[in-house]
């Protein structure tokens, strides 16, 4: 059913509709090998992704807030390894940020006696953690919920590049107290990540979580 | 060029997982893929809550960069299209007719001083023709979608963009 055109034309035109995917199902299929095998196609391909890439040129650029920054971090470092398979990773980041929504909270002072607070959320298994600090102390307990049986929670805070950091481990009784080093209180302000995940007892060995975070969210001013 | 340069070693250390390497790439390219997804979702929460997926893809994306020959700005925008017309496509359903297009496409952009000669080159084509080619890249219609707006049958709309798009090549490779 495709428009005659001659052989050559015909391919051009082919990876022009495949770049804006506008091909059937089947020649799709039929596309994919063609840029695999066809070092010619492939290329046709790539140039039409550098020809349509041309009209973003009259698209304004728009600086991104703050925040999206500390969002991209979290998608791609706060990985969360036990979603089943089959969910697109666009909903399982909107799954993510619903359970952020919905069991640890944490309250947190920073040093200047500035009252920042972050809700943390984790609905399974349901969590709720406050967190305190003042003068670069970091007070925070569980107030629902707890480390599953001989697992230990801890808590982060991720730095500008999305390194997770280590604020502490909970104790059993879901408790941390702690004193922040100089680095760490630097690193406490509003729009700050904290993040609290799930680890073997005692912490994570290796100073970098072992699974994916629990919940992640950003302190904001009490 | 060495700015392109300096992306492409910004993301062959992405690949490698290098986290500072990532930071930098997101700050060159941030304000570009944020307005592109300003521009193709017509409203700036979408592309907030859009952002994160795209440089998730191109976190996990960025070993198979060096093979598909495409300069990092092609790439990381190509990724950000993508994204953005399926989830466009996704909200408008497949029955629905009705979608709607943003001033921007019906006005047409004012090209920008680099990258491509596309925007000089579609003048040379009809306005239809110019325009079909752009809402299809910049608001991800489909045959159905071209060929309800234009009022024409399938096939004839699908022979008509091949013909444009291939005139446009010709165009710009002048």
């Amino acid at each position: 059913m495709k428009p005659s055109l001659d052989g050559y034309d015909d391919d051009k035109a082919l990876a022009a509709e495949f770049v804006l995917g506008l091909l059937p199902e089947v020649e799709i299929e039929n596309a994919e090998k063609s840029i695999q095998n066809d070092p010619i196609f492939r290329a046709e391909v790539a140039a039409w992704r550098d020809r349509f890439a041309g009209l973003v040129a009259g698209v304004a650029p728009v600086n991104p807030p703050a925040k999206a920054k500390r969002a991209v971090n979290v998608r791609i470092f706060a990985r969360k390894g036990t979603h089943a398979s089959g969910i697109s990773g666009f909903f399982i980041g909107a799954c993510t940020a619903l359970l952020i929504a919905a069991a640890v909270l944490v309250i947190f002072l920073p040093p200047k006696g500035i009252s920042l607070i972050t809700a943390l959320s984790s609905g399974q298994p349901p969590l709720t953690v406050l967190a305190r600090t003042e003068g670069g102390v970091l007070d925070a307990a569980v107030m629902a919920g707890g480390a599953a049986s001989g697992r230990s929670l801890e808590l982060w805070v991720l730095d500008d590049n999305g390194a997770p950091q280590s604020l502490g481990v909970l104790s059993e009784t879901g408790k941390l107290q702690a004193t922040l080093d100089a680095n760490l209180a630097a690193l406490v302000e509003p729009g700050t990540t904290l993040a609290i995940s799930d680890e073997p007892l005692g912490g994570a060995p290796g100073g970098q979580p072992t699974g994916g975070f629990l919940a992640a969210s950003t302190l904001v001013r009490d | 060029m060495s700015r392109e340069y300096d992306l492409e070693s910004l993301i062959a250390r992405v690949a490698e997982g290098d986290r500072k390497a990532f930071s930098a790439f997101y700050s060159a390219t941030s304000a570009k893929v944020f307005g592109l997804l300003i521009r193709i979702f017509g409203d700036r929460q979408p592309a907030e809550e859009a952002l994160p997926e795209v440089y998730f893809r191109a976190w996990h994306g960025a070993g198979k960069y060096a093979a598909l020959g495409l300069t990092p700005m092609t790439w990381i925008l190509t990724i950000t299209r993508n994204l953005a017309v399926e989830q466009v496509r996704a909200q408008r359903g497949e029955g629905l007719r009705d979608a709607s297009l943003s001033q921007a496409a019906l006005e047409g952009n004012s090209p920008g001083p680099e990258v491509h000669n596309v925007e000089t080159c579609l003048t040379q084509l009809d306005a239809d023709r110019a325009e079909a080619i752009r809402i299809a890249y910049l608001d991800g219609f489909t045959y159905e979608l071209l060929a309800d707006r234009y009022e024409v049958p399938l096939n004839t709309v699908r022979t008509w963009l091949r013909q444009s798009m291939l005139s446009l090549r010709e165009y710009m490779a002048r």
